[in-house]
Order: structure tokens, then sequence, then C-alpha cells
């Protein structure tokens, strides 16, 4: 359980911010929830960057 | 999870994913101008507007449509459109003869503060319509649609088994682990794994409302012969009106039927869209999510009157709230350029899957070995 737990934390953190980023721009008017949005749907892609960092440093991406 | 239950999952994975690849590399490849088509289009054709009046508020509509109309003497008013997020613009659309197919229609775009004819942009031969041709169908109609909608339910059918294979494989790593050392498949399997499930709900939320895009058109069918049909039916058999309501007095109608709502668009008595008794005014609210509705007005052609307003069916208001959901055409300019990053991300993961799956399958094949035995990669 607790294994599943670990392998399934960031997966869902990530899932729920896509949800609050995907509904926010939906159900808000502009302003506060546009930006809301944005940073959340950001939330995954900034981990993509983060986590291949590891790529550029070797360059051995290809 | 036992050994054949994962070879079940991956067996999954492995066809349904190839299976529609390549058909969602195009999808992805044709989505990414058409995520910035508004901007496209500005810049493709920019509207003169500037050589507008000092007017702030429209004309009556059927003053502003009499220029437009009178430079296309002999053309038939087909149906105006209210494009969406503009104001003082009106698409006008015009057809050789009543009842023509939309491959007759031209465009017209109006400024409704004076009348004047903006431009007359070509309907087809568009870049961006050619692009959304080959995104929707495939160049290839409704059987193209329906293609795209089976390969949808396959790529869906393969992140749900991608889901299913990533717990086993992540047992021993931790999360978002991309190993330098050793083959370059394995990199690429770690990159796989870590953008797929990163990714994961946007691709299913995209995914799954570019399959109900896909059955628009159908249901848009049914939706006609199954409730049109049935609001027109008590004008069935009577004569073809040879005079009708103005247009402007037909919409004014339907507004003060519907007075919270705007005019999207209205379909003419005698186009393909309506009802030979009939202009259909096509209503949507002012609220982000009610501006996604269409409720359509059916305006009587020779009295003038309201003769209905009925909601769209659950099937049809279900597509409509789900279209901003696959366009990412709902928070501005930089919603749309993290469409754009998360479609790179897609592409992505699916160059990866081919990657993985031909690296794979050319040593093995070069040795004549058979994949047997114990596995260090429940994924591989």
């Amino acid at each position: 359980m607790e294994r599943s737990q670990k392998i399934w934390h960031w997966p869902a953190v990530l899932a729920i911010s896509t949800i609050i980023g995907l509904l926010s721009a939906l159900l808000g008017q502009e302003g506060i929830w546009w930006i809301l949005s944005w940073i959340s749907l950001a939330a995954p892609l900034g981990v993509i960057v983060w986590k291949g960092r590891v790529l550029w440093f070797t360059g051995q991406a290809r | 999870m036992t050994a054949a239950t994962l070879r079940y999952w991956r067996w999954v994975h492995k066809w349904s994913s190839l299976v529609c690849t390549l058909f969602l590399l195009v999808l992805c490849l044709s989505g990414l101008p058409l995520i910035f088509e508004d901007e496209l289009e500005d810049l493709l054709s920019p509207l003169p507007r500037a050589a507008v009046t000092a007017a702030d508020h429209d004309l009556d509509l059927d003053a502003a449509l009499a220029q437009g109309l009178e430079k296309h003497a002999g053309m038939v008013p087909m149906s105006l459109t209210w494009p969406a997020g503009t104001e003082h613009l009106l698409y006008l659309w015009t057809a050789p003869r009543p009842q023509a197919t939309p491959d007759g229609f031209r465009l017209t775009i109006m400024d409704l503060r004076d009348g004047a004819v903006l431009a007359e942009p070509p309907i087809r031969r568009r870049p961006t319509v050619i692009i959304r041709t080959l995104h929707a169908e495939l160049f290839a109609g409704l059987p193209g649609s329906l293609l795209l909608c089976a390969m949808g339910l396959l790529f869906l059918a393969a992140v749900v088994s991608g889901v299913v294979l990533y717990a086993p494989f992540m047992r021993r790593m931790a999360f978002g682990t991309i190993r330098r050392e050793g083959a370059r498949r394995t990199r690429w399997l770690d990159i796989h794994n870590l953008v797929g499930i990163v990714i994961l709900v946007w691709t299913v939320v995209v995914g799954a409302t570019g399959v109900a895009n896909t059955l628009a058109q159908p249901l848009f069918r049914l939706w006609q012969v199954d409730q049109l049909s049935a609001m027109i039916r008590p004008w069935a058999g009577k004569p073809i009106p040879d005079r009708v309501v103005s247009v402007g007095a037909a919409v004014a109608a339907a507004w003060k039927a519907l007075p919270a709502a705007r005019p999207e668009s209205v379909a003419y008595p005698y186009s393909r869209f309506g009802s030979p008794h009939h202009y259909i005014v096509w209503m949507r609210g002012d609220e982000p999510l009610t501006a996604r509705l269409e409720t359509p007005v059916l305006v009587d052609a020779v009295s003038g009157e309201v003769a209905e307003v009925r909601p769209l069916p659950w099937y049809l208001r279900a597509l409509e709230i789900s279209r901003p959901l696959h366009f990412g055409d709902y928070g501005g300019v930089p919603l749309k350029i993290i469409w754009a990053l998360m479609d790179l991300a897609t592409i992505t993961v699916l160059g990866s899957g081919l990657y993985l799956w031909s690296a794979k399958r050319t040593p093995a094949r070069r040795s004549g070995a058979r994949t047997t035995g114990a596995r260090v990669d429940p994924v591989e």
C-alpha cells in the first residue's frame, strides 16, 4: 500500500492540478481564474522540464 | 498484478498504440497551427477595420445588410454569423440560388456600424481551412471523421493501458527518474513514461472531447431528423411563402424572446439548414459557460412571430460544452501556448513509443531470439 502511494503521489498531484487548470478558466470569468488556470496547467510542463534537465547536462537525449 | 494480466495489458498497449499512432501524429501536427487559428487568420487576412466611421453603435441590421447584398446582385443570402469575440462584425453567407449546398457559398465580412464590406475572403483554399479539414476528417468527409473517432478511442485505450503499466514499471524507481547511463532505449523509455504520466489528464480530456467532436455531424443530423422536423411539422404541406419578413425583424423577435442571450447566427428560410417557413435564429448566452450553449429560436417567416424556443438536446449541449476543452481557446493566449506545449509533449510520447517498439523489434529479429524468461522492465 505504501509503495503504491509512493508511485502515485506525484502523478495524482499533477492530475488534480491539470483538472483545476482546465476547469477554472472554463467556469471562472477572466482575471484571477485565468491566472490560476495558467499556473496549474503549467505545473506538469514544469515537471517535464525539471526532470528532463538531466538530458541537457549530458547532451545524450538522442 | 499477475504475469498474465500484465501480459494482457502490454498487449493492449502495444496494439492500440501501433494502430493509432500515425493518425495521432497527423492530428497533433495539424492541431498545432489550429490552436492559433484566430491569430493566424488575423495575420494572413487582416481586416481593414481602421477605415470605419466614428459611430460606435450598429445600424439597423436590414439597413447594414442592404449594402452588402447590393454588391452581390443575383446572390441569395443563406445565413448570417456574428463571430464570437468580436463586436460590430457580421459574416454574410450568400449563394447563387436557394437551397445551395455550402460548396457554393460566398463569404462577405461586414461592419455593422456603417454596413461597409470589409473583406470577401475565399472560403476554401485558405490555409487554416485546409488544415482544419485534414484535422477533422482527413479530407475524406464523414467517413474520415468516423475513422478518426475510432482512432481516438484506440488512443484512449492506449492511454489507459499505459497508466496500468506505469505502476509495475515504477516499483523500483523514484518519480521522474531518467536513467542516463545504459542503453539509449532505456532513456527513451523513461522519457516516454515520465511525459506520458505527467500530461495524462490533458491527453484524456483533449482525446475524449476530440472523439466527441468527430460525432458532431451525425449528432446534428440526428437533431434535425428527430427534433427540428417535429418542431416544423405543423407547417408541413403548407405552400412555400413567397414573401417573408426581413431578417432584421426575425432577429429582433428572437432577441425579445431570449433577452439575456445574443444572436449567434441565422439560417434563412430558403437555406438548407432550416425550414422553408421559418428563420432559425441561434442564440447564445453571455456568460463564459452559456456563451458556448446555443438555443435555436424558430421565427415564423410570414408573421415574424416566434414559433418555438426549444433548448438543444443533451447530446448537443454536451458537445458544445466539450468544444473549448478540445480547442483550448477559452483562457487567452497563455492558455493557447500551454495547449501547444502539451501538444508537443504528446508528440514526444507518440514518437518515443514508436521508437521503443521499433528499437525492441530490430535486434530480436536479427538474432532470431525469442523474448522469454525474466524481464527487468515490465513495460518492455
